[in-house]
């Protein structure tokens, strides 16, 4: 179930928040597995052992947290045991298709059928649980005495799917015992209504500019054009995943959570590697905890970091995805920030004109890389994106770019302009709260349209 | 603590259990919505359609100059769009918009270069044309298929009173890849095979004829080749050339 559904918003939402805020505090747990449980349920209904691997994966975290704490001896093999078994989890589900299906390309002798679905929100759930087992072996929190608390960390509906990847110790207090305000539940539901904004009305639309370049064929289209759909895609991806976190966030809040941010104007960036401590914040947090530090982090002489570098950027670039590009997008930002780190990095930051003209080029060439998952495609891409290699900078429908232009132009205004900071401190000033709630009520009735719009006529659903 | 636990694992349990039970009672987890039978007419497994593999070369006609385009309006929907703004057939007149079916068709007011803003009506007033090609039917796929050919019956009508002279030809509709077709119980081809030969039957080939550009962009199984098109619906822009060339061919077979 997506957030941005009126399955969830009309009859899970309410159902479920009835329930919760009627069930006396020390029952509230409960109350939050079961509705959470179920949300994973229908979510998973075509792949129902999806399901049962959640389970099993909260129990066997939960049972091998308990042991690293009391058998010490043992603490390290219990460690290891419980990080394989999610790494195993994740990479069977993750890459094996890939792998088989890669392999099957060389050798006619390997024909397995790689029809294996990902179940959604295991890149998450896995990174959660191995981060308390790490969290647990370090002392850095005691284990989890209760399973219920330990369930509710892990399967809670408002980041299982999407994150933010929240660590134990951000909530371990908030899982025993929480209050929720009315003041803060309000301001937990305006956040979520904001994020709806985000993805309904600014990044969906911003989508369909770059499913029409897709549709007509890069071969096909212009260079304005080009460059209009990679930024598009590039505000796509940004106001898509934001305001989901922002939802999780505000969900997060009317439960009695406070979530990490995910997302800090990263579209401000003078940096590839400001960039990453602005985008998926939590993701980044994670590497740098549990793959970084460990492996030595920048203690261990310049060798040893660019090393530890290639890694996690490698890492990062397949958690995203299974695939070359992912591998190659991964690389590409290891070069940058590599060049960064050691050469260009303090120019770049002092001169900050110069760093946004720089990453206003950087940031959508490198989501192309991540986009295009077909490599001959990508090369095309960068051909109408850059035409100097003979091909004309117009594509055989003169101007496509105007007609895309006009259709899109408001929305690629406004993703500009939330792309800055300047409307967060807007919002942030205004204290009449009858404002707030007339904007956030428009927001929210826009919202409910566009969803609806897109159930109206289930025989003209997709409009040819 | 104990009694927490002990509960909280029942609850795990519980919802283990039924999640299997209801697996099992559904039968086999179907991720794709099955193809079903068409929510309108029964008859359509029944319908022929030919699908021959090799584009229109195999019938060499030589002699045949390609028709000119310079008198020519296009009526229809997205693929219309596309023909106008990839397929270089610049002389004719476009009555199209994405979305465009046709019960809309008489009453859309729509801009057409060099004419203006214009109804279908006014546009066939306005100026005489010696080809009216249109293609219509995707968008009202779901819809009852004879409720749509009566409609399309009327807008002929409505054509052929305003331009007696003019040649009309009814485009059949283009196919969509098979992985769609298998997959969508309302747009695939079996009913886009049902309206495209319901529709077929208005030809006369005298003053109405039926051409059918599926020919060139079918695969063996009578659907649109994967390999032409990234969302199994709409055709790369490279290749409205292609099409463009054959129409031009193809009518000139017929006049």
């Amino acid at each position: 179930m997506v957030f941005s559904s009126l399955n969830f918003i009309l009859i899970f939402f309410p159902i479920f928040f009835i329930f919760y805020y009627a069930t006396p505090d020390r029952y509230k747990n409960y109350t939050l597995l079961i509705g959470s449980l179920a949300f994973y349920f229908v979510g998973t209904i075509n792949a129902p052992y999806h399901f049962v691997l959640l389970i099993a994966c909260m129990i066997v975290d939960y049972l091998v947290g308990l042991g690293i704490e009391r058998f010490r001896r043992y603490k390290k093999t219990l460690l290891i045991a419980g990080i394989v078994f999610h790494l195993i989890c994740l990479c069977t589900f993750k890459y094996a298709g890939f792998v088989i299906g890669e392999l099957g390309k060389i050798s006619d002798s390997i024909n397995l059928t790689t029809d294996i679905i990902l179940p959604i929100g295991i890149s998450f759930y896995t990174f959660q649980g191995i981060s308390y087992l790490v969290d647990v072996y370090r002392v850095t929190v005691q284990a989890e005495k209760s399973l219920l608390c330990y369930c509710v960390y892990i399967s809670m509906f408002e980041q299982l799917i999407a994150g933010p990847i929240v660590t134990y110790g951000l909530v371990q207090y908030d899982l025993e015992k929480r209050n929720i305000w009315i003041e803060d539940a309000l301001k937990g539901f305006a956040t979520f209504i904001f994020g709806l904004g985000l993805k309904v009305l600014l990044a969906n639309p911003l989508g369909k500019l770059w499913s029409q370049s897709l549709a007509i064929g890069f071969e096909s289209i212009s260079t304005p054009l080009a460059w209009m759909s990679v930024i598009a895609y590039s505000f796509q991806i940004y106001f898509d995943f934001f305001g989901y976190s922002l939802m999780a966030i505000g969900l997060g809040k009317m439960l009695g959570f406070e979530l990490p941010i995910n997302f800090n104007h990263p579209y401000t960036s003078l940096t590839m590697t400001e960039f990453w401590r602005r985008w998926h914040i939590t993701l980044g947090s994670w590497f740098r905890e549990y793959v970084y530090i460990p492996l030595g982090g920048s203690k261990k002489g310049a060798g040893r970091t660019v090393l530890n570098l290639l890694i996690v950027w490698l890492l990062t670039g397949i958690w995203h995805g299974a695939g070359y590009n992912f591998v190659l997008w991964g690389f590409m930002l290891f070069l940058i920030i590599f060049i960064e780190k050691f050469f260009i990095g303090k120019f770049l930051t002092e001169h900050r004109t110069i760093g946004h003209i720089y990453m206003i080029l950087l940031i959508p060439l490198s989501w192309a890389v991540f986009a295009v998952t077909d490599f001959s495609q990508l090369v095309v891409l960068f051909t109408r994106l850059f035409p100097f290699f003979g091909q004309s900078a117009w594509s055989v429908f003169r101007y496509d770019y105007l007609k895309y232009l006009e259709l899109y132009y408001p929305f690629l205004i406004i993703g500009v302009l939330f792309s800055t900071k300047l409307p967060y401190k807007l919002l942030k000033r205004v204290k009449s709260k009858i404002v707030i709630t007339v904007f956030l009520a428009a927001i929210f009735l826009a919202s409910l349209y566009c969803m609806y719009q897109g159930l109206d006529d289930p025989f003209l659903y997709f409009r040819f | 603590m104990k009694k927490s636990n002990a509960i909280t694992l029942a609850i795990l349990l519980i919802f283990t259990a039924g999640v299997l039970i209801f697996t099992s009672r559904s039968g086999e987890a179907e991720p794709y919505i099955k193809p079903g039978a068409q929510p309108t007419t029964p008859d359509i497994t029944a319908t022929p359609t030919p699908q021959p593999t090799k584009p229109a070369e195999t019938k060499p006609l030589p002699s045949l100059q390609p028709a000119s385009m310079k008198d020519a309006l296009f009526i229809g929907d997205s693929r219309t769009v596309g023909i106008r703004e990839y397929a270089g057939l610049d002389d004719a007149d476009f009555f199209c918009s994405v979305g465009m079916n046709i019960f809309d068709v008489t009453n859309e007011r729509l801009s057409v270069q060099s004419v203006g803003n214009v109804t279908l009506s006014e546009l066939l007033s306005n100026k005489m044309y010696s080809k009216i090609y249109i293609m219509l039917g995707i968008n009202e796929i779901g819809y009852n298929h004879q409720s749509i050919v009566e409609k399309y019956g009327k807008v002929l009508e409505l054509i052929k009173s305003k331009q007696p002279d003019a040649s009309i030809f009814v485009e059949a509709n283009l196919h969509v890849a098979k992985s769609r077709s298998d997959s969508d119980k309302v747009v695939n081809n079996p009913s886009i095979n049902d309206l495209n030969s319901k529709l077929a039957a208005f030809a006369d080939n005298k003053k109405v004829f039926y051409i059918d550009a599926n020919t060139i962009f079918d695969d063996e199984g009578g659907n649109l080749s994967a390999d032409l098109t990234s969302d199994n619906t709409h055709l790369y822009a490279k290749y409205y050339a292609e099409w463009g060339d054959w129409i031009c061919k193809e009518t000139a077979k017929y006049i």
